[in-house]
């Protein structure tokens, strides 16, 4: 071992192994030293970092089973990328049984941390942030968990991401909670997964608070049972900051929550106030340039939005984006707190939506409700819109909680 | 050439009469492994990598770029121990074989005499399945240590064009190589498959078919009589499509396939994928951030400009650039050929 100042202290777990714990303090070596740590680490070790700023030119990577990697609070320990050479991430797990925990890291190039098929991931009280605020050369990306499974990401922060500070893709078993997203384009992202909870969290200053997006043509499609509750879904006003050729590009400034594509989802008990273009909005997946993905359902169904609090919205409607430009048109500038893009599959347009597939919407105060017509739209027929909400107004089918590790 | 061949005569004269006793096999499999390559014993002369006998070099057909960096592979496998052919696939190495790779760059302006070797990875077959680890050279080239958690090294050569280029040299760690060397969850090698060894190789006692050759040093047990071989790249007498292809299975077709590392992007770039969508064609980016470069699709069929394909193979720039790692520069020939296929892509 040739990391210097080490102290290794022994503990036994209950398999009588021994565990370890690897001290790494901020030094001209401390890179070398912390990937030779993530390297050679063992099975139940501990890498502590301590108080202090680390210089990180190269992406870091663990890929050992059951390690945890602490800080002293993510105000005191912070991996600074701000000179990164390489590496498209900060850090990079690719392993299962992993404990991030209490330190931040900042100015990455790229992703700040992925975690790329991993069980079993937990990020606890992590911040990533760019510093320079919402710019569109900061990475994509803060915490991100793709492919993975029993995903915890409990009172951590992220800042300034130019794609979605927290971003959970085409992994199950999810829970995102006690957490802060600001400044980024989407605050939290679930797209492509399955099973994941929201609660809790704080979404503010972002462009928009909370999606969940299903795509096509990816490994993992269909994504469900997504329930966002508890939130604070406030003043997302920041422009989009995003690069073109990303989904979230399209995203209007100004948006509370945005469905896209999953089924069933449900949104209730959250305080959705002060964006600037329309609290929530339920849309479907369309680009005419792509063939049609035959394993892809492109509608969302089964969405029950319910018990949530509703502040202003629509008073700065960001009309250059097509969704709030159609939008404005169609409500000569009444913007809804909620929309639904009313696109189904052809059958359903003309013979009716299956009755468990339609939205529920209850019990949400005075939350105004817009839904097109789309035949109508499409025609240019009158009256292509539908502002009534009653004949939506159902039983709420609540959603299980989600486990992970088979535990709430 | 002179006084190389003396050289040689003379290690020979000075070896042992078992020749194989010059590679140590418990070194192979030592764990930990040795701190210096010179333990495993592979080498006779280091600066010129001349090979003991029984360490065969070996040349693929279209190979991985890395910064322009000159590359020595050789392969051994140990004495009474076969390599077996398998479909589609690396032969299947015996415990304690070996696939040994060092990158160097020649030196500029004759300012040493040897070449100016960087490091030396070894790809070792143990009990467990396959290890990688990296050894970085010493400045004179004689000796090289174990690096597991990678290194920088400053190299500088001289481009195509006649330019001397600085280059930010990165020896991977030991999860880079996973990087590229992981399929599922297991390391595999990626290069030695009979589809990108059929082809000669000049050795000392003559130039043979490098898959002859293994055979009958008893290497490999069988490969097959009709080999669907990948082109060189740089065969400009092949079709585009086939070069393209070539090029891609072996620069970005280990991460880009289902099993890889790069699964999540819906992106296969190996030989065996045939579906357009896959392959890039009008496929939106995901999850891709700056590395987009606000273009919407991967592929656009006429449009290399427009492709997203391109764009990240001509970036240097660590959030965008592909591969994510071990390229610092453009290589410019692969661009050119990838416009080229685009462009005529219908």
């Amino acid at each position: 071992m040739r990391i210097l100042l080490i102290t290794v202290l022994f503990l036994f777990n209950s398999f009588d192994a021994v565990s370890k714990v690897i001290i790494v303090p901020p030094s001209k070596n401390a890179q070398e030293q912390l990937q030779e740590a993530m390297i050679l680490a063992e099975s139940g070790d501990e890498i502590q970092l301590t108080t202090g700023v680390y210089q990180i030119e190269d992406g870091l990577s663990l890929d050992i089973d059951n390690v945890t990697i602490t800080g002293s609070g993510h105000q005191n320990t912070v991996l600074d990328f701000s000179n990164q050479m390489t590496g498209a991430q900060g850090l990079m797990i690719t392993s299962d049984g992993i404990t991030l925990k209490d330190f931040a890291i900042i100015n990455t190039k790229g992703d700040a941390i992925k975690a790329k098929g991993s069980d079993d991931i937990s990020f606890l009280n992590i911040r990533t942030e760019w510093t320079n605020g919402p710019n569109a050369s900061n990475g994509a990306y803060g915490l991100y968990p793709v492919e993975s499974k029993n995903v915890l990401i409990d009172g951590c922060i992220a800042i300034g991401a130019s794609d979605a500070g927290i971003y959970v893709g085409q992994s199950e078993n999810i829970i995102v909670k006690n957490s802060v997203a600001e400044y980024n384009v989407a605050g939290i992202e679930i797209e492509n997964s399955y099973f994941a909870d929201v609660k809790n969290n704080i979404a503010r200053y972002n462009t928009g608070g909370i999606l969940v997006f299903d795509l096509p043509d990816l490994p993992q499609q269909g994504g469900h049972h997504v329930r966002v509750f508890d939130n604070l879904i406030i003043d997302n006003n920041t422009d989009n900051f995003a690069p073109e050729g990303n989904i979230v590009g399209e995203v209007p400034r100004g948006t509370g929550i945005i469905i896209m594509a999953n089924s069933d989802v449900e949104v209730f008990n959250n305080d959705i106030s002060d964006n600037g273009t329309l609290n929530i909005a339920i849309v479907s997946y369309s680009d005419p340039n792509q063939e049609s993905d035959e394993n892809y359902y492109p509608y969302p169904k089964s969405i029950q939005i319910h018990g949530n609090r509703f502040g202003a919205s629509g008073f700065n409607p960001d009309t250059d984006k097509e969704l709030a430009g159609i939008l404005y048109e169609l409500s000569e500038g009444d913007m809804p707190d909620i929309f639904w893009d009313g696109v189904l599959p052809i059958s359903q347009m003309i013979l009716g939506q299956p009755e468990d597939e339609k939205i529920r919407l209850n019990n949400n105060g005075e939350a105004s409700f817009l839904a097109i017509r789309p035949l109508r739209y499409l025609l240019s027929f009158p009256n292509p819109i539908d502002r009534d909400q009653s004949q939506y107004s159902r039983k709420i089918e609540s959603l299980q909680p989600v486990l992970i590790n088979n535990s709430e | 050439m002179k006084r190389f061949l003396l050289r040689l005569i003379l290690i020979i004269i000075l070896m042992p009469s078992n020749l194989y006793s010059q590679v140590n096999d418990s070194a192979i499999l030592a764990d930990p492994p040795p701190k210096l390559l010179s333990e495993y014993g592979f080498f006779v002369n280091t600066k010129d990598q001349i090979t003991v006998p029984g360490v065969l070099p070996y040349e693929l057909i279209t190979s991985l770029f890395s910064d322009y960096a000159d590359k020595h592979r050789f392969v051994y496998v140990p004495k009474g121990k076969i390599a077996a052919y398998q479909k589609n696939s690396v032969f299947s190495f015996p415990v304690g074989s070996v696939l040994i790779k060092t990158f160097s760059y020649e030196p500029i302006n004759n300012q040493t005499s040897g070449r100016h070797l960087i490091e030396t990875r070894l790809l070792i077959r143990k009990d467990s399945g396959w290890d990688a680890l990296t050894y970085v050279w010493d400045e004179e080239g004689q000796e090289a240590s174990l690096a597991l958690a990678g290194k920088t090294v400053k190299a500088n050569y001289i481009s195509n064009d006649g330019r001397e280029l600085d280059i930010r040299y990165r020896v991977p760690n030991k999860n880079q190589c996973k990087e590229c060397h992981l399929e599922n969850e297991s390391i595999v090698p990626i290069g030695p498959k009979p589809r990108n060894l059929n082809r000669d190789y000049n050795y000392l006692e003559g130039t043979t078919n490098q898959l002859e050759k293994w055979m009958s040093v008893k290497f490999i047990d069988s490969y097959p009589e009709k080999i669907n071989s990948v082109v060189d790249f740089m065969d400009s007498s092949k079709p585009i499509n086939d070069r393209a292809r070539a090029y891609l299975d072996i620069n970005c077709g280990h991460c880009h396939a289902p099993e890889g590392s790069a699964s999540n992007s819906g992106l296969y770039l190996h030989l065996l994928e045939t579906r357009e969508k896959q392959l890039g064609v009008y496929k939106g980016p995901v999850a891709t951030g700056r590395g987009s470069g606000g273009l919407d699709y991967s592929i656009v069929p006429g449009h290399p400009d427009e492709s997203i394909l391109l764009y990240r193979m001509i970036s240097d720039a660590p959030d965008i650039m592909m591969p994510e790692s071990g390229r610092s520069v453009m290589h410019k020939e692969a661009v050119d050929i990838i416009y080229q296929w685009i462009e005529e892509m219908e």
